[in-house]
């Protein structure tokens, strides 16, 4: 890859695409198979070569000189997130890049794996290596989320409009909220959050033209969205994941009072993390943009939820989401 | 009172047997132990007394082979048997024969609390017994000759909960012959035992019907994977036999329920479930069919189902059997 752009004029750059990042991002020791640009008077710039390791000139001239971003080649973005995945624990744990920022590199980078997962529709099983991202995601994730104040840093970056992939990362970030306020091991929180991300990872094999019907669905409709559950337990029936996380796919839409799917299993028969993934899932959904339905305000859809889904839902847990939500400042 | 008057005193009780090798020397048991002759019944050892050596001697000298347990102490003989189970198995005393009807008697006890009693007990409970009952039957396979044992006893009249048991035996000695060990061997087996836990939730009706079912009773049937998974939601289990209750009806093709996953997306272990399933039912005695020989089953199950099965899978069941009986069914490859 370093045989890219030795003695090219600069104006090559100009027939390229770009998409800027935090300077903070690209700054670290270890340096990914991408070129950094720099935005000078309307023109890309060649800043460094793929594998070119940064000096602490470098650094310096980037950070006091006030640049906003720097840029990398669109046809690089794949590299360039392959390579923040690979370092995503440390970047999220490093003091130095502000928080928000690190929360920005948490959802842009949980988005770009989730998508694949999702949008990757053939073979029907998840490969490996994806999943292997996946669970490097929600582990790093998961220590994430348990500084001081991450949900309030989150909720800022947190978009309302509605996605299957960025609505498993909300589902993923709302209910490790809620259990981490509960006292379970960290191997068992990556298990559910596991589950959480891939809770409807069996729409994979739902047509788009059923997920995306805006308006009401046929009865027959409604049964095939109906099977998305253990169609996820049959997309991840190969790998590593334990029970509670298989649970959180297979359960996600039991209600308490037995008129759920696809087992219609009453009270303590829904184990304790599915229940805050289904709260984490009502309440994002509730709250985004669908193409059947405005969003709410965080206000309006917890009481939505308190009115309409009371004998439904584990009110004891919606209290601990409430306490969490207003705990942030997002009500 | 001599000998043999102790056999005139009337017991209203019935009785069930037991093999006279099974209950351990030097420890307290906590069930009355009866002799018979002719009929007649004597009591030998009050619940709570130790077994001594001596018993042992006696019992062994006047050629007793079967001791007499009152069927209203049937609990407290489970509960022992449960508790030194394990120790027996690998008790090479006791022959092969031996510890295999040990094992079976177990593993009936168990799948009786998991079909008949429709989880009045805790699940959580219950299905902890049958996870050791799968780890037992792991420890019993590792002997020689022990299959073949097993395979005396398994039963051909199929009723649900023999089936999961034989489905345990036959799926594990393949496992075995896989070379899987340790826990992924344990969870495996768990998974056979119980791929058919569902079937607690289907009416008796349905499941024993005499003949051809209905799309709509076809249907009902078809839940029974889900259904599985509803009656273990709060045990814990591995979720490698969650797969095995959840998928053991996929196909190869494609062509199964409830997800229509294929080829190598079913993980390796419910094919293998999938295979000694089939397998088992077609070579029992059911409601609308009669028991068929192995070497039939076998034939057809290469003959008509081989888009659906995993067939180097099956060879291994052939090889597997081929140690239990005559050597008609390893020419059936």
């Amino acid at each position: 890859m370093t045989q890219a752009v030795p003695n090219q004029p600069l104006y090559e750059a100009d027939s390229h695409d770009f998409f800027p990042v935090l300077p903070s991002l690209v700054l670290r020791s270890t340096r990914g198979n991408y070129d950094i640009y720099i935005r000078q008077h309307a023109r890309f710039v060649l800043y460094a070569l793929a594998g070119d390791a940064f000096t602490e000139h470098h650094e310096r001239v980037l950070l006091t000189s006030g640049i906003e971003f720097v840029y990398i080649r669109l046809d690089q973005r794949a590299l360039y997130y392959e390579h923040l995945t690979h370092h995503l624990g440390e970047t999220l744990l490093d003091e130095k890049i502000p928080r928000p920022a690190r929360a920005q590199v948490f959802y842009e980078t949980s988005k770009e794996i989730v998508e694949e997962i999702f949008s990757d529709k053939l073979p029907p099983g998840i490969e490996r290596n994806q999943f292997d991202r996946v669970f490097e995601l929600v582990t790093k994730g998961v220590s994430f989320l348990t500084l001081e104040n991450s949900l309030e840093t989150m909720g800022s970056i947190i978009a309302h409009d509605y996605q299957t992939y960025s609505h498993s990362i909300h589902v993923f970030v709302y209910s490790q909220i809620i259990l981490q306020s509960y006292d379970f091991a960290e191997r068992d929180l990556v298990q559910f959050g596991l589950g959480a991300i891939l809770h409807d990872i069996g729409k994979r094999r739902i047509p788009n033209t059923i997920l995306t019907k805006p308006g009401k669905l046929t009865s027959v409709e409604r049964e095939y969205i109906n099977t998305h559950p253990v169609h996820g337990a049959g997309v991840c029936a190969q790998l590593p994941l334990s029970q509670d996380a298989f649970n959180c796919i297979l359960f996600h839409h039991e209600k308490l009072d037995g008129s759920g799917y696809p087992c219609g299993l009453v009270d303590d028969e829904i184990p304790f993390p599915v229940r805050a993934v289904t709260i984490a899932d009502i309440y994002d959904a509730i709250r985004s943009k669908r193409p059947y339905a405005d969003g709410n305000d965080a206000f309006k859809a917890l009481r939505i939820m308190k009115n309409e889904m009371a004998g439904q839902i584990d009110m004891g847990v919606f209290k601990r989401f409430i306490q969490i939500l207003s705990g942030n400042g997002m009500i | 009172m001599d000998y043999d008057e102790l056999f005139s005193t009337e017991y209203d009780s019935s009785f069930f047997t037991i093999s006279s090798k099974i209950i351990f020397p030097e420890q307290k048991t906590p069930f009355s132990i009866f002799l018979e002759k002719d009929k007649h019944f004597s009591l030998y050892l009050n619940s709570g007394e130790t077994f001594s050596l001596k018993h042992k001697q006696f019992v062994s000298e006047e050629r007793i082979t079967k001791l007499y347990i009152l069927q209203s102490e049937r609990a407290e003989y489970t509960d022992y048997l449960e508790k030194n189970l394990g120790k027996a198995l690998v008790n090479t005393n006791l022959t092969v024969h031996e510890r295999s009807e040990l094992f079976y008697q177990s593993a009936m006890d168990v799948m009786h609390d998991l079909y008949d009693s429709h989880f009045t007990e805790d699940k959580k409970y219950v299905i902890a017994k049958a996870q050791k009952i799968a780890q037992h039957a792991v420890t019993l396979l590792q002997f020689e000759g022990s299959i073949k044992a097993l395979s005396s006893y398994i039963e051909h009249n199929y009723k649900t909960y023999t089936h999961g048991v034989n489905v345990l035996v036959y799926a594990t000695a393949i496992f075995l012959q896989m070379g899987i060990k340790g826990k992924k061997l344990h969870d495996w087996a768990t998974g056979a035992l119980l791929h058919d836990i569902g079937k607690v939730g289907i009416p008796r009706k349905i499941l024993e019907k005499p003949s051809g079912l209905s799309a709509d009773e076809r249907e009902v049937i078809n839940t029974h994977p889900l259904l599985g998974l509803a009656a273990i939601s709060k045990a814990s289990i591995p979720s490698d036999a969650m797969n095995c209750i959840l998928f053991h009806h996929e196909k190869m093709n494609g062509s199964g329920y409830p997800t229509g996953l294929a080829g190598e997306e079913i993980p390796i272990q419910v094919r293998v479930v999938t295979i000694v399933d089939i397998f088992d039912a077609m070579s029992s005695e059911r409601p609308y069919s009669p028991a068929r020989r192995a070497f039939d089953v076998l034939d057809e199950m290469f003959n008509s189902m081989h888009e659906e099965l995993d067939l180097t899978l099956l060879k291994r069941l052939v090889l597997v059997l081929s140690q239990t009986q005559a050597q008609e069914t390893a020419t059936a490859v």
